[in-house]
Parts: C-alpha cells; structure tokens; sequence
C-alpha cells in the first residue's frame, strides 16, 4: 500500500496531464462529461444515445467552437479525476459552484440556477418550507450534493435519509421511506411521473438559489475564455433558456442574469496537489462509520451461522422436504449477487407493502447470503465426522452427549474454524455494500466526504488503510480466540 | 410502466450481461497468471528479490482486506493518471485482475506447497534448472490441486462484478437499476437479472464441482 501511495503521489502531483486548448483543437474533438442517470439534463433516450439539457448544450458549445463533440458519462466520484487527467475536457452535470471545489478545478460563468425547493405529497401537512424544521420529518437528500450541507444549516432538526440517484430520491418519497425532498426543483420533479398514484405537492418560494458552472481543469485559460465567451453568448441570444425550456417544458425558475456574466479571476497552478488535511480531520467520522460496517459484519454472521445450521442439518438429516428447501435456498443465494438480492429486499418488497429501511434491509440481505454459504462450510464440517469415529465411540459406550462433546465437535470444530474466520473478513469487506443504501457506514462516509471536497484519491486511500487495519485486527482476535479457547490454529 | 418485454430490452441485457461475462473472464484470467507469478516470486529464495517479496506480500495481504468497491474507486483515479483512455469497462476489469490476483496467489501457492519438498529437493540434486523443476516436477503436480479452487472462485467472481455499476459500467447489476429507474417494477427488473446471474453461476458451478471431482479422483483420495 505505501510503495502505492508513493507512486500515485509521483504521478499526481507531477504532471499536467489535461488537454489544453490547442491540443483539443489538433484533435479536433471537444470531450464532455456528463451523467448518463440525470435526465432531464442528460440521460439515455431511444436508441441508447445520450439527450438532454446538458448534451444540447454541450453540442452547442462544440459547434460555436468549431468542434467536433465527444460525450463521456461520468459519475458524480469521477469528474474530477476524469478532468485532472484529461479524459474530459469540460464537465457537465449540474456542477455547483463552491470555493471549495474552486480549489481543485476551474468554473466558467454560471450556466443555469439551482433553485432549491420543497417536493412532498398531500401527507405531509405544512405550507411552508420553514415548518420542516421538525424531528419527527425524514429528508431525503442525494448524497454528494450541495444541498446536503445547505439543509444541516437551514433545516437542522428533521432525519435525513441519504441516497445514491435522482430517481431513487422520488421512490423514497413515494414508498415512505421518506417525507419530503428538499432540492432543485426543477431537476428531480420529472420523477414524480413514475408514480402517477401519489399526490405530489410543490411548497411555494426557493430557500436558495445556488448556480452551476461549467468544470474544467485548473490552469487552462485559454479554454476557460474560450468556453465563457461562447456560453455568454449563448445565454445573450437566449440559446441556453430556449434549451432549458425544450427540455424541461418549462421555464428555469430562476434566470441568469446579466451581471453574471462577468469572469472570475485566474485559476491557480495548473495540476493535482495532494493534501491529506481535509481527509484526516474527518478521522473520528470514518472510524464511526467502521464501528457500524462491523456492526453490521457481526449481525449478518451471527444470524447466518443460525441460518446456516439449519439449512446444514436440514440437507444431511431432515425430511425430504426440508433437505430440498435447504438446498434451494443455498442454490439461489450462492449463485447469485449479494447486491443484487438486497436491491430486491429493498427496492421490490416494497411492492407487497413492506418497508424496510436501509442498515436493516443491507443486515437481512447479508444475513440471509450468509447463511447459504454458511450452511456449505458447516456441513462440510459435519461431514468430515468419519463413520468409524463415531462406531469407535459407540463400542467404547460413551452417551450420544459424550460422542457429540468430545468426538464430534472437536473434529467439527477443527475443520469449519478457518473457513469460518476467512468468512467473516467477507463479510466486514461485504458491508461496505450498505453504502448503496443509504447506510452511513466506513464506504458511505468515505463517498459523503470526497462527494463533498472532491478529494477522492485521499479519502479512500484513508479508507483502505481503515479497511486494512479493521481486518487484521478482526483476523487476529479471531486468531487469538481460536488458539486460547478452542485450541485450533487459524 | 413502460414496456419491459421487448427485443430493445433483450438487447440491452444482452449487451449488460457481455459486459459481466469480459469482467470475469478477462480479470480473473489476468488475474490467475499474476497471482501465479505473485505465488512463485514469494516462493523464491534469492535475497536480491527480497524487496519484490515484500511488495507481493503487500499486494496479496491489502487487496484481500480492502472491501472491492474501494478497489474500484482507488483504481479509477489510478488509472486516470497513467492510462487516461483506458474505458470504464477496462477499468473494472483491471480492478477485477488486481483483486483477483491476490485471492488466486493464496489458491496457487497452496497447490505449489502441496508438492512434497522431498521431490523438490531431490530434483535440485539432480541437477534440474528453477525452471525445469517448476515446469517438470511442481505444476504437473500442483496443477489438480490449483484447478478445481481456482475455477470455484472464478465462478464466484461473476457475482462480485455486481459492484462495478458503482462506476458506471452498464453490467447485468446496473441494466436493472437503469430498467428500474425507466419505470420497469423492481421486482421484475432485479428479479430477471437475479435469475441470469443465476443461470451463468449455477451451470459453471457444476462445472467447477465436476472439474474437483475428477481431478481429485486421480490423486487419490
């Protein structure tokens, strides 16, 4: 890992890596970045070609440029490194802009607004967006975004529930996992139409207006003026607003005015600088979330090896039925991916009127997948009892308690103790799946920390030595334990 | 509700479900020789290749307690500065060969030991060069205990590759999510691709099953 670190520091720090003006113009191809989950500023329409708010202006820009357009999709972790790096030339996607993240990569003038508001339904009885302000309320937010920090100012009190997608924001609401979305408006109300049944509401007045930029690496004015001339130009004869309303069918609720169009002063150095700070001082936070990834890791096991028992017994010596119950059940969680089956518990029970929420939903799912490989460890541990043993035993007269206490179990013991503790490393590295579901565990705090400042690389090259020390000290207690108690080497 | 049977829908699974089946096959594949070589290079007694050992010792203990959604994110922003062109898909398959590698050093190294030391010292004694004792005394041993563990994990891989739609991979994990988020049912879009999981895993799992049979029936038991 350090010799790594080193290396990564080496390549990083170095080197400027991104495209500059003239180069992009040699190539002749301007690359964009986009999100290929945000529709309406871009999404995969018939066909599977990219449309939206963001591509329309992206090829708008490449035109009055006199480029040639390429589209990459890149996901909210990746702009940055994605930018650094030169894979894209310029980063779309609702990119607001923050002095913290004009530390790490250069904005152009404002594209459009952000103007943040209240989506509900008719069960949440408040007319404004002041009376959210109450415990018994559960936020749904997207993790990463802006608004997140705006609420924990505005709105401190009520529960926040964190998600991964636009889309996802609107099903918690509709399922009730959540109350209301405080957000842009005008990007998330499209959602709302996947469930025609709820009565969605819009609470009057924006809290805040926020506005996004365009991205593009630090150090590259000559494409910074080129691309604020062209976008002034477009927002002067009106393109962008036609854009908007072509793909939202309706206005922006709030406009970019006139006196924005004035350019921020030079970026700095061109370039990735390591800093390390911001992560460390986030060190009591990530170590709170592994307290929960073990939580998690400790529950799932501990209910699998009960599940695992059972479904080990019911395939050696249970009825028929059982022993082919047992089977299926081991068949189907071991052939098939853990995410998968609790995208399943979470996102589809909902369907037949239960709701789980996030930490117990990703519990059940790893709970239930351990308990099908469980079942394959432990009864290869029981099977490894030889028939001759226990005829042994039987001749010298020992009880069936005596023959289970000091011949089975020993032998029993013995054989499933490894395979049991590598297990377990598993499944502390398998919780970090609880990210994906709100869960605020090592991952998810890692991803809301880098979501936020931008510094991924630091955030989890830290996560992964958390990781590392979490695991070897797991794998040396059990260790330890199975060498004092047990008498077994693992 | 839009329209979940019909051939665009085919097509994209099919597509998603391609995707899968390169990570897994190519990554762990890369993934087998490395682990191989990681296995015999810390299998080594030269003291010239102690600092090497210790980088392969590195390798295989971290890559092994580092959850892989880490791995993924940590090789995308590596990649990004030495590879920049590099595709998300070749990104995901790398972070497949990396983690794989470390697993499948553990399973090549245990086959390696397997060989009893008598024969490997009596090849010495004889004479053999390290190659010819590797190729000629260890593997044609080593080989059906390497085999059947190996392929057992490879099979197991495919459903680890789930996690690569975290970085925007349109596998078999991610197509439902998109067919979900169209306004297909949760439990028809996660359940289809739950059973084409199911229908890659359960036959190559035989497979595999079938393969540690054999194998195992010619040392014998």
């Amino acid at each position: 890992m350090r010799p790594l670190l080193l290396l990564l520091w080496l390549l990083l720090a170095g080197p400027v890596l991104a495209r500059d003006l003239a180069s992009i113009r040699a190539a002749g191809v301007l690359r964009v970045g986009v999100n290929p989950n945000f529709p309406p500023m871009s999404s995969y329409g018939p066909g599977g070609r990219l449309q939206g708010f963001d591509v329309a202006v992206a090829g708008e820009l490449a035109r009055r440029l006199g480029l040639g357009l390429e589209l990459v999709p890149t996901e909210a972790a990746s702009r940055v490194p994605f930018l650094v790096s030169g894979r894209i030339d310029l980063s779309l996607g609702a990119l607001t802009i923050t002095p913290e993240r004009r530390a790490l990569i250069d904005f152009s003038v404002p594209l459009h607004s952000e103007a943040m508001g209240v989506i509900t339904t008719d069960r949440l009885p408040v007319a404004r967006w002041q009376q959210l302000n109450r415990a018994d309320i559960t936020l749904v937010n997207m993790r990463g975004n802006q608004s997140v920090a705006v609420l924990a100012e505005k709105l401190p009190r009520p529960q926040r529930l964190l998600v991964d997608g636009n889309a996802d924001t609107i099903r918690a609401i509709a399922q009730g996992r959540a109350d209301a979305l405080v957000e842009n408006v005008d990007f998330f109300i499209g959602f709302t139409r996947n469930y025609p049944d709820v009565r969605w509401r819009v609470l009057p007045d924006p809290i805040f207006t926020a506005w996004c930029g365009i991205g593009l690496p630090k150090g590259q004015e000559p494409l910074r003026a080129a691309v604020d001339a062209a976008l002034i130009a477009m927002h002067r004869d009106g393109t962008v607003n036609r854009l908007w309303q072509a793909a939202y069918g309706a206005a922006m609720t709030v406009k970019v005015q006139p006196d924005q169009y004035r350019r921020v002063g030079a970026s700095g150095p061109a370039g990735y600088r390591l800093d390390w700070r911001p992560v460390l001082a986030q060190l009591p936070y990530l170590a709170g979330g592994a307290a929960i990834s073990l939580l998690i890791a400790v529950v799932a096991f501990a209910a699998g090896s009960v599940l695992g028992l059972a479904a080990a017994l019911a395939r050696l010596g249970g009825p028929g039925w059982a022993a082919r119950t047992a089977g299926a059940y081991v068949a189907i969680i071991t052939n098939t991916p853990a995410l998968v089956q609790i995208f399943l518990l979470y996102y589809a029970l909902p369907q037949a009127g239960i709701r789980l929420p996030g930490l117990v939903a990703v519990m059940l799912g790893l709970s239930l997948n351990a308990g099908g490989y469980l079942a394959d460890i432990l009864r290869a541990g029981i099977q490894s009892v030889r028939a001759s043993e226990l005829e042994a035993a039987a001749v010298l007269g020992l009880s069936r308690a005596d023959t289970l206490r000091h011949v089975m179990l020993p032998h029993i013991i013995r054989t499933v103790y490894r395979p049991l503790a590598n297990f377990f490393i598993v499944l502390v590295l398998g919780s970090s799946m609880a990210a994906l579901f709100g869960v605020e565990e090592l991952t998810g705090r890692a991803i809301n920390i880098s979501t936020a400042n931008l510094r991924t690389i630091e955030t989890f090259a830290v996560t992964g030595l958390l990781y590392i020390g979490l695991t070897l000290l797991a794998s040396g207690l059990l260790a330890l334990a199975g060498r004092r108690l047990l008498r077994v080497r693992a | 509700m839009s329209a979940f049977f019909s051939t665009d829908t085919a097509a994209f699974l099919a597509g998603a479900l391609g995707r899968t089946l390169w990570m897994t096959i190519i990554g762990c594949t890369l993934g087998l020789l490395l682990g191989a070589g990681l296995a015999l290079l810390r299998r080594t007694q030269l003291r010239a290749l102690a600092p090497l050992r210790l980088l392969a010792l590195l390798h295989v203990e971290g890559f092994r307690r580092v959850p892989f959604l880490v791995i993924l994110m940590f090789v995308l922003f590596f990649v990004q500065a030495v590879a920049p062109d590099l595709s998300l898909l070749g990104i995901a398959t790398l972070a497949v060969t990396l983690t794989a590698s470390a697993y499948l050093a553990e399973i090549v190294g245990a086959g390696l030991d397997a060989v009893p030391r008598p024969q490997v010292e009596s090849a010495q004694v004889l004479g053999l060069s390290w190659w010819d004792r590797l190729v000629r005394v260890v593997l044609p041993q080593a080989w059906g205990v390497i085999l059947p563990p190996a392929a057992a994990f490879m099979v197991m891989f495919v459903k680890d590759t789930a996690l690569a739609s975290q970085l925007g991979v349109v596998e078999l994990a991610f197509s439902a999510k998109i067919l979900v988020n169209k306004g297909v049912s949760p439990l028809l879009g996660y359940g289809a691709v739950l059973l084409l999981y199911a229908g890659i895993s359960w036959p190559l799992g035989r497979a595999a099953r079938l393969l540690e049979k054999r194998l195992g029936a010619h040392r014998h038991r």
